[in-house]
């Protein structure tokens, strides 16, 4: 059909020389004015964006002046607000004056910055926002309510249908909002944003940065928050290590049940990047807890053939021996895979007397075939 | 008969020229839409909690290192300047025979040590390992010449962290870049490999006060158009083919990928030309044929800035080489060409530059060829090929442009007004001699791969000194300007006619 159509078509074009040559002559034409017109639309948006920028630098100066006078008192944040909308000056600008001038500025000027930002009129501005259809027009209101520490009822629940927006970069930025606005008034927000970022593992650990560094969030919340995490049989092993590290940082809760959990599941699963990721934090958990009771499940890790797996094994040995005699490290050996000494020697943090304490079953390398026999001579 | 199959010829040609102008115009069209995503992507995923975290993975910078003693010393140092908490760099000294060995040595502490790279990749022997005394995290393999893959290699062979970023030691990274490739491997935890935009470092100047990068069009024609080239080939061409996740070169200057990846496919071909364009075909290659989830993205954020040629017989030399390598990453992999089993990297990316990028200089030339047979055999309708011929200059002219265009939209990385009319001339000016130019290198490696040449030390241009190359091509330019002179005037004249 297409062979048949093409061949219409070139038959048509031999006898009718005229209108190949109207078509040829269009298509020059639309190329030169397309040509032109990108040309003219970079040089235009050039002195666009200049003249935009030199207009910015004035509606600039404009709103640091109402700021200055804010400040000093002599005028209100309503009337800051009005002033701005008389002038036609965008919030962005004040926006970010305010954002350059907190936490650089007394204690009681910041206090009143934020006072201002949180202004119902500023607010209302964005509000308008979340409504728009464009996703970056949303974003910028999104982007105002996440920096803001008040939202109301009414703009929750707008964010909340956001997180239910086609864009998944929308929803994404207003679960941020919901984290970051989440305080002990906010009833079931907890499991709401949990729910809708079931399987996102990015949002969780996001969601987990968030809720430790929210202030309005007591230790206590947080403890039962997180431990309720923990114990979610869903959750995959890279977030139960995540959680009982940063329970680690603010309670005694005690994980370690979890922990050995965990390493039954690590040992058991198939090997990735992501299981040497996750032993890595593993070892750094029960370090930074400071057990070192472990080591009958932790020698399990040592026998993984990941190697990143087994340095993080090797990681915990070599700490929890640290102060004594190597009396620990050569039974270790004696006892575990036949490499365990090629990784202790290997290890960074290890130093040269402890690799010359070492006395090791060299036959037990040359099987393993991890190293040369030149080089094994060196490390011993 | 021979008449009718010059015919059929001619017709082929113009198939084609439509193929590869709607090809590209759809990869435009890709790129738009994907630059305006990305934008908007950057907003929403903003998040210090999530650069905080400590399952984040940590990078490997390797950094193959042949004869740099001019620039190393500076180019560590702002590696080591980068903003990210855990990454180790492991510079390999590829055999250098100036004295970039003994600079690294005494200006960084380093110290003779075994670190037992593991012995997986393949690359020549290596001669010494050393540690840095003062400053920790900072490695040096030195090793016998096996050009950059095998530097590679051996770095990736040391590389003791999950991500492994490879980069050249004349290039130079901007400050943020492995936060920003960190935020690329956040975003997809399938992803094997990320390539970030390589921009021309000729010309730009770096701040006294913090280091920053002040972009500036370098001045000379070759470094310049190349600019024109990259912002092209990276800001509209890799997002255009991201969008499809059919992202088939990582580019061997500036590349993050997972070392268990790399380990898995052997690492970079020690043989191959066009290593860089290989070693991401076979990561396609291995994923598809293993049924496994991955992803190869481009991220067009991150960027690092490269020293390019600027001479006619280095930049020849170049761009024949990449010619070769990809004829023969493409000869290696030719089962997946067209490959439906190789899913849209096979079907469509692999299809493409088989079709385009490596057909691309043949019809080219063969077109020029038969033109001229049917110009003086007094068979060619002139009037026709006239047009033709503008509307072929005209839709390079436009696709320069619009690469230049998606530039300024999103990066504005010259914003004097002499740089964007510099550039905006280059857009024009390269299809005027430039492209003829480059379609010849090419055509020239084809057939230095075709008998025998297909290591990197084969090239014929050595044969005449850098003076003599220069001035020939710039006859070539004076002598195709006054023909496609001619052409466009007479083009011209049956339009108003």
């Amino acid at each position: 059909m297409f062979r048949y159509l093409s061949s219409l078509c070139i038959h048509f074009l031999q006898i009718h020389p005229e209108i190949r040559q109207t078509i040829l002559s269009a298509a020059i034409l639309i190329l030169v004015l397309l040509l032109l017109f990108t040309i003219g639309f970079i040089f235009t948006d050039r002195v666009i964006k200049q003249r935009q920028q030199r207009k910015r630098a004035i509606k600039t100066d404009q709103v640091s002046d109402l700021l200055r006078k804010y400040l000093t008192g002599d005028m209100t944040a309503p009337a800051v607000c009005d002033k701005m909308t008389d002038n036609k000056i965008s919030f962005a600008i004040l926006v970010q004056l305010c954002r350059q001038l907190i936490n650089k500025v007394p204690a009681e000027k910041d206090k009143k910055l934020i006072h201002l930002l949180e202004s119902e009129a500023v607010q209302q501005q964005y509000r308008k926002k979340l409504f728009k259809a464009d996703p970056a027009e949303i974003l910028e209101g999104l982007q105002y309510f996440k920096m803001i520490n008040e939202m109301s009822e009414e703009d929750v629940l707008t964010v909340k249908e956001l997180t239910r927006h086609k864009k998944d970069y929308v929803a994404h930025a207003s679960v941020a909002v919901l984290l970051q606005n989440m305080n002990s008034e906010h009833d079931g927000m907890f499991d709401y944003i949990a729910d809708r970022i079931q399987g996102k593992e990015e949002l969780l650990i996001e969601l987990m940065y968030q809720l430790r560094a929210n202030p309005e969030v007591s230790l206590a919340e947080k403890t039962a928050l997180f431990a309720e995490m923990l114990e979610n049989e869903r959750s995959q092993c890279r977030i139960k290590v995540l959680l009982i590290n940063l329970l680690g940082e603010f309670t005694e809760y005690p994980a370690d049940h979890m922990l050995s959990d965990c390493i039954k599941k690590l040992v058991q699963a198939p090997a990735s990047a992501e299981k040497c990721r996750v032993a890595g934090a593993l070892v750094d958990a029960l370090r930074k807890r400071g057990q070192c009771s472990y080591a009958p499940e932790v020698m399990q890790l040592a026998e993984q053939p990941d190697r990143q797996v087994r340095e993080a094994a090797v990681r915990y040995f070599y700490d929890c021996d640290s102060g004594s005699d190597s009396a620990f490290l050569q039974q270790l050996i004696s006892e575990g895979p036949s490499y365990l000494e090629k990784e202790l020697a290997y290890h960074k943090h290890l130093s040269k007397q402890d690799k010359q304490g070492l006395t090791v079953a060299t036959d037990k390398v040359d099987e393993e075939g991890i190293f040369s026999t030149e080089k094994k001579g060196e490390v011993l | 008969m021979s008449n009718e199959l010059l015919t059929l010829g001619g017709y082929l040609i113009l198939g084609y020229f439509l193929l590869i102008n709607g090809t590209y115009f759809v990869l435009v069209a890709l790129s738009f839409a994907g630059v305006r995503k990305f934008k908007n992507k950057k907003i929403a995923y903003e998040s210090k909690g999530v650069f905080d975290s400590n399952l984040n993975p940590s990078f490997s910078l390797v950094v193959p290192a042949y004869n740099e003693e001019a620039n190393i010393v500076e180019n560590v140092r702002s590696f080591m300047d980068l903003n990210f908490s855990d990454f180790e760099i492991i510079l390999v000294n590829d055999g250098s025979t100036d004295k970039t060995l003994d600079i690294l040595i005494q200006e960084f502490g380093f110290k003779e040590k075994e670190l037992y790279p593991e012995e997986t990749l393949p690359c020549k022997k290596i001669n010494q390992t050393y540690a840095s005394e003062t400053h920790p995290g900072l490695f040096l393999i030195d090793k016998e010449n096996g050009k950059k893959a095998d530097a590679n290699n051996a770095g990736i062979n040391l590389a003791h962290n999950e991500m492994v970023c490879v980069v050249d030691a004349d290039s130079r990274l901007d400050r943020e870049v492995l936060l920003k490739m960190l935020q690329a491997v956040q975003q997809d935890e399938k992803v094997a490999g990320v390539g970030g935009i390589l921009r021309v470092l000729n010309g730009t100047e770096y701040s006294e006060k913090d280091g920053a990068p002040i972009p500036k069009l370098p001045s000379g024609f070759i470094p310049g158009i190349q600019v024109l080239e990259y912002i092209r080939a990276f800001l509209y061409g890799r997002i255009g083919w991201d969008r499809i996740n059919s992202m088939m070169i990582i580019s061997g200057g500036f590349g993050v990928f997972r070392r268990d990846a790399l380990m898995k496919v052997g690492g970079y071909d020690v043989d191959s030309l066009g290593e860089d364009f290989e070693l991401t075909v076979k990561l396609h290659r291995y994923f598809q044929e293993n049924d496994l989830p991955y992803t190869i993205r481009f991220y067009p954020d991150p960027v690092c800035r490269t020293r390019v040629p600027e001479t006619w017989a280095s930049l020849s030399a170049q761009r024949n080489r990449w010619y070769r390598g990809l004829t023969g990453t493409l000869l290696k992999h030719k089962k997946m060409i067209g490959n439906p089993s190789y899913g849209a990297p096979g079907m469509l990316a692999m299809a493409y530059f088989f079709l385009i990028e490596f057909l691309g200089p043949v019809v080219e030339m063969a077109g020029y060829i038969l033109i001229s047979y049917f110009l003086f055999s007094g068979n060619l309708n002139e009037d026709f090929a006239f047009m033709f011929f503008l509307i072929a200059i005209l839709s390079g002219m436009l696709l320069s442009i619009f690469g230049l265009l998606t530039d300024e939209l999103t990066h504005r990385q010259y914003p004097s007004k002499r740089d964007g009319l510099m550039l905006v001339a280059y857009a024009m000016v390269e299809n005027l001699g430039f492209r003829q130019l480059h379609t010849w290198w090419r055509i020239k490696g084809l057939f230095d791969y075709l008998s025998g040449k297909t290591s990197w030390d084969d090239n014929g241009d050595r044969l005449l000194s850098d003076k003599t190359i220069s001035v020939m091509h710039r006859v070539w330019l004076v002598v195709i300007n006054v023909v496609i002179a001619g052409v466009a005037w007479k083009g011209l004249k049956v339009i108003f006619s």
